[in-house]
């Protein structure tokens, strides 16, 4: 398995504030790789780092991140094509208050992915890759806001893969969702596989066990710093589980 | 399983903490219908000078004016009546914008058709030829050319006659039989005739030849019938021709002739005469030829306007002509014709407000008017017998168009809002950029530095500094220094304007100083209630800061902001000291028409009418203000509106 994303002792801070220690972790290629851990361990932080988000809140990274044979942190990096290529879902889905339509074509337009004449075509594959063309073919200038949470949280995926990243990101983007919604991202996360590297933080022991191929488990050190105590294929991780800890986290008798 | 608190409060406690609350709410109830009081009693003040009964007084009584009401007049009665009663000046100024309405063709239009020559049948309904010698002179000659180019006809006649025409006519018109019925209109015999009328018939008929031969005051005393006698003896019967000259009238020279003439037809008491005259003693066909060449001839253009055609001149040019190269009835006529173009009412309008000028001598408040109709009725006609009174509201569609102007009833706002509206706009354009701008540096891009919270304490601070020091700053930085010495402000750098730095582009400085620190405070607030869930969609999509301001930050607090700022609008209309201090003009009747322009605004304006010493120009400062509270409302309400759509939007 190629690995795309390479994590070498990296470390999170906020400030003088260590929120994440000492992280080094293969992302492969065209997997899906879950992230676990109790709250506040460190798990947006780390996955924010990787895209260079975590700095628009103060926050700063030690250690090396490479995607492919680029160091992402290298000083002529420009952090804006880093988010570019590794795309992000978030926990609350968060349409931009415009049209369907707008949601997906203003990055579209903005990047120059497609000459004017071709955005509706992409609109329509995005839409139709995240599954919500059937259901919003016909209202395309309707403001997404109008849209239900999952429908929301698709559009956001479409909107991410529209621009053709090599990763995506996902934060609990479940977190907001009923069941429903929720079968339909994890769907769509497998769909997605085909062409992208996923990581995906999230809360929910069963959704990483059906939906990963490998997870990371993170834990709080008494420092409150985070660390990885677990990384291996979920089915490893969940059924044979190195670390006591692990083993209590996914059965549920922790937190 | 929670535990409850160790001290639950015993009823006693209840009750006073109940007591308290309701006490509470009590005060801040009363404290609200105080406010409200307050809002109420201004509004019912305002309200109750805005209309009501005034009286009005004419300067001159409308019945003196013609011999018929207004309102039968035609244009051209009108137009010829108005002419007579205001100032020439006055007169050219309202044919002159009445011209103006028109563009230059149009107007030349006008001009020939008075320069053409006439019709007959524009002159007489009836052909010329049809018409007597008598009518000719008096329907034509002397209606059209005026009573002095009669007289001069019937001198031109006098001295042509020969003495053979001149006996004849006076043989006509002084030696023909005369009956007793000639005498007294009809009422025969003398007998019946009362001695008042007898004495009258004497002193109108007798000659002065016999007038030296009896002493009327004596005849006074005489008996009627001696009187009688007097009349049949000296009136009645074929006159003595010789009585008239003192001399048989076929011995009498020329001179002599022409004299006696003179002295009855001539003279300036008796008005008809010189017509009636010109009538006997010329020849039907002259009188026609005359008409013809001097009524039905063009004007030569050329004479109109020498050097010029009539399509390069101005109105005002139009009117100086005219009243320098044509004869009476054609300017009559030019004018009539011009004035038509206003139509009918505003001739009307001009005539009452400058040949009659009313004035309100009186007004009642609208309560008093609604409730006690019969007593100010009573009150006026005591105190102004016969004038009219009438329900009056002082907002009317004039008051928002006229100029200002020295009376009360003829003054409107059009320049106060005019100038409000472009200080408004002015302002608005120069503190959105500056504001909106200093809030998303203080926002988006400065830092947590000691700098950046220095100027944001700064910014709350400016925000309470009183508008009067805004004044002074602005006297002192834009219209001395950038006015006065560096001609920004004045426009004199830009060669629009060689006036001082009072103008609206100062004013408009000084209030964008004022309400920038609103605009600043209200858009960073705005900015800040940008959910961060929205700047994280647009990083996550690989768009720069800046980016993400312009195309996401910003719309979505643009309501936001566009509150602020209609709040900071309707703070900056209704500043009044600050212009004070600045020195805006307080009487100004020339419309403000770009940044460099004097200026007034509504607030200067209604403390301008309060302080006035005539009590009328209070209605019309109520007026004013109920302009300038419709203009609040407005504002406040777009701001109240968008607030609610935008909390609609991101609900
Ligand atoms: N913007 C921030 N500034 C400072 N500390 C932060 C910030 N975001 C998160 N933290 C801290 O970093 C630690 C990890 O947070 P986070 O990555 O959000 O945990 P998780 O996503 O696993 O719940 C927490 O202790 C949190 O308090
Ligand atoms: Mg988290």
């Amino acid at each position: 398995m190629k690995t795309k994303v390479r994590l070498e002792n990296v470390h999170c801070y906020y400030g003088n504030f260590m929120a994440v220690h000492d992280v080094t972790l293969p992302i492969y290629d065209r997997q899906i790789t879950a992230i676990i851990g109790p709250s506040g361990c460190g798990k947006s932080t780390l996955l924010r780092s990787i895209n260079r988000m975590n700095e628009l809140v103060g926050g700063s990274v030690r250690g090396s991140l490479w995607l492919e044979e680029q160091n992402l942190y290298a000083p002529e990096v420009d952090p804006v094509k880093v988010r570019r290529r590794i795309g992000m879902v978030f926990q609350k889905p968060n349409p931009f208050p415009r049209s369907i339509y707008e949601n997906i074509a203003f990055g579209v337009r903005q990047h120059k992915l497609a000459a004017k004449n071709e955005i509706d075509d992409v609109v329509e594959s995005c839409l139709r890759r995240a599954a919500l063309w059937d259901e919003v073919q016909h209202k395309l200038k309707m403001s997404a806001l109008q849209l239900s949470g999952g429908q929301q949280q698709r559009l956001c995926i479409a909107r991410t893969i529209a621009l053709q990243p090599d990763v995506v990101l996902m934060d609990e983007p479940c977190a907001a969702l009923d069941p429903i919604g929720t079968g339909k991202i994890e769907d769509l996360m497998q769909e997605l596989k085909r062409d992208y590297t996923i990581i995906i933080v999230t809360h929910n022991m069963q959704q990483a066990a059906r939906a990963s191929d490998h997870t990371v488990m993170m834990m709080m050190r008494d420092d409150r710093a985070g660390e990885m105590i677990e990384f291996g294929e979920t089915n490893q991780v969940f059924t044979r589980p190195r670390d006591k800890r692990t083993e209590d986290y996914v059965s549920g008798r922790f937190g | 399983m929670s535990k409850l608190p160790d001290a639950i409060p015993t009823s006693t406690d209840l009750v006073r903490r109940q007591l308290i609350a309701r006490l509470g709410s009590i005060g801040l109830l009363l404290s609200m219908v105080f406010s409200l009081l307050a809002l109420v009693v201004l509004f019912a003040d305002v309200i109750d000078q805005i209309a009501g009964y005034t009286v009005t007084t004419y300067s001159r009584d409308p019945a003196t004016l013609a011999n018929k009401p207004l309102a039968e007049l035609s244009i051209a009665q009108l137009a010829t009546l108005l002419r007579a009663n205001v100032s020439d000046t006055s007169f050219d100024t309202f044919v002159t914008t009445a011209l103006e309405k028109k563009d230059a063709a149009t107007r030349s239009k006008l001009v020939s058709d008075v320069l053409r020559a006439p019709n007959e049948s524009t002159i007489s309904d009836i052909p010329l030829n049809q018409l007597s010698a008598l009518e000719l002179t008096e329907n034509i000659i002397e209606a059209r050319l005026g009573t002095e180019r009669v007289r001069a006809l019937a001198e031109e006649r006098l001295a042509a006659a020969t003495p053979e025409q001149m006996v004849a006519f006076i043989r006509s018109e002084f030696l023909s039989p005369v009956s007793e019925t000639d005498l007294t209109d009809g009422e025969l015999p003398l007998e019946k005739v009362d001695f008042e009328t007898l004495l009258t018939i004497i002193n109108e008929r007798f000659s002065a030849d016999q007038f030296a031969r009896y002493d009327v005051s004596e005849l006074a005393n005489e008996s009627q019938e001696a009187i009688i006698d007097v009349i049949r003896k000296e009136l009645v019967g074929v006159p003595n021709e010789d009585a008239i000259l003192g001399k048989p009238l076929d011995e009498a020279t020329h001179d002599e002739l022409a004299e006696f003439l003179r002295g009855r037809f001539l003279e300036e008491s008796y008005a008809q005469m010189p017509a009636y005259f010109t009538a006997e003693m010329t020849p039907v066909e002259d009188l026609q030829k005359l008409i013809r060449a001097e009524l039905l001839q063009p004007v030569d253009p050329a004479t109109f306007s020498p050097g010029k055609s009539i399509e390069q001149l101005s109105a005002k040019e139009i009117v100086a002509a005219a009243r320098a190269n044509l004869e009476p009835h054609r300017q009559d006529a030019l004018f009539a014709a011009a004035l038509e173009i206003d139509g009918r009412a505003t001739l009307l309008k001009h005539i009452e407000d400058e040949v009659l000028v009313p004035s309100v001598a009186q007004s009642w408040g609208l309560y008093h008017s609604l409730f006690d109709r019969a007593g100010i009725e009573m009150e006026a006609a005591q105190k102004y017998p016969g004038a009219k009174i009438e329900f009056r509201s002082w907002i009317t569609r004039d008051f928002l168009t006229n100029v200002m102007s020295s009376r009360a009833e003829e003054s409107g706002i059009r320049t106060a809002l005019l100038g409000s509206l472009w200080m408004l706009a002015l302002t608005i354009l120069i503190a959105l950029p500056i504001g909106v701008g200093a809030a998303i540096y203080l926002e988006e891009l400065a830092g947590k530095s000691r700098l950046s919270q220095l100027i944001q304490i700064n910014i709350y601070n400016l925000a309470g500094v009183p508008s009067i020091i805004y004044g002074m700053l602005g006297l002192t930085i834009f219209v001395r220094t950038l006015g006065d010495v560096m001609g920004v402000t004045s426009g004199a750098l830009f060669g629009v304007n060689d006036s001082n730095g009072r103008t609206i582009l100062s004013a408009a400085l000084t209030m964008a100083l004022l309400v920038l620190p609103l605009i600043i405070v209200n858009a960073q607030e705005a900015l800040r209630a940008v959910p961060t869930t929205l700047r994280e969609a647009a990083y996550g999509i690989g768009l720069t800061k800046l980016q993400t301001i312009w195309h996401h930050v910003l719309p979505a607090a643009l309501p936001g902001i566009l509150t602020g700022s209609i709040l900071a609008m309707s703070r900056a209309i209704g500043e009044t000291a600050p212009l004070i201090v600045i020195g805006a003009s307080t009487f100004i009747t020339v419309d403000p028409n770009g940044p460099f322009s004097k200026f007034t605004v509504l607030p200067i304006q209604i403390y301008k009418w309060t302080s006035m010493p005539d009590p009328t120009f209070r209605n019309v400062a109520a007026a004013a203000i109920i302009v300038l509270l419709i203009v609040l409302i407005t504002l406040n309400l777009a701001a109240i509106l968008l607030r609610n759509r935008f909390r609609r939007q991101s609900a």
